[in-house]
């Protein structure tokens, strides 16, 4: 233990140069806390839709301002990249794409749908 | 409990949770792209169905199990001092089990 006791640590984080598929594996962390975090206002948002007429209209009403629409387009970002990068993990986990460079490019798409996801839910009318 | 459900428990159990959920987001979006929900009647009518129900109670006990897994390796990764780690491991249990009560209420409202 003693002789490593004063190796040096690197860490400034912007000048690290991170491959994708670390990105992406940070951001897959992320977004998972994000939706972690949206659990109860989503279970909310359900229990007044279901409530009644009132309640159905005030969460429809809420979901078209601004502010709450921003925040379902990162949670739609949440949502898509969470999803296709554990997907990508379980395909790895099945042996598919472990290689290096099958591995980056499966980690850029996932990467870029999520982004399209992003703008998508920014977009939507 | 996190004695007998550690490492290779845990680890079956995300990726049993996920697939259930990766099937349930895709079947879902597909289902409210093709019949958009008009108003609240139609919505609480498509609760009342009992696939709805069976589906929606296997979706919100993935969602748990996988949320209760994903939290807990953040914070096994991130937290070292034992005392904290417990601390936050405890309130993530109350937290999720918060959850599940209200969930379970917001399904015998609606059935």
């Amino acid at each position: 233990m003693t002789p490593h006791r004063h190796r040096p640590v690197f860490f400034h984080l912007l000048q690290l140069q991170l491959p994708v598929t670390a990105l992406v594996s940070i951001a897959h962390r992320l977004s998972g806390i994000l939706l972690f975090l949206a659990l109860a206002p989503a279970i909310w948002l359900l229990e007044r839709s279901l409530a009644d007429a009132e309640g159905f209209a005030a969460v429809r009403h809420a979901l078209d301002g601004w502010p709450m629409h921003l925040a379902g387009a990162l949670l739609l970002w949440a949502l898509i990249h969470h999803l296709l990068a554990g997907l990508r993990l379980l395909l790895i986990d099945a042996e598919l794409g472990v290689e290096r460079r099958a591995a980056r490019r499966s980690a850029w798409w996932v990467g870029i749908a999520g982004l399209l996801a992003l703008g998508l839910g920014v977009l939507w009318p | 409990m996190s004695h007998q459900i550690s490492g290779l428990r845990a680890w079956m159990l995300q990726r049993l949770s996920a697939l259930y959920l990766a099937g349930y987001t895709l079947w879902a979006t597909v289902f409210f792209l093709l019949n958009p929900i008009p108003d609240h009647a139609a919505w609480h009518a498509l609760w009342t169905q009992p696939a709805m129900a069976i589906g929606a109670t296997l979706l919100f006990v993935a969602l748990l199990v996988h949320a209760w897994v994903g939290m807990r390796d953040v914070i096994l990764d991130y937290v070292r001092w034992p005392l904290l780690r417990l601390a936050l491991l405890a309130l993530l249990w109350t937290w999720l089990l918060v959850l599940a009560v209200w969930l379970v209420r917001v399904l015998i409202g609606v059935m």
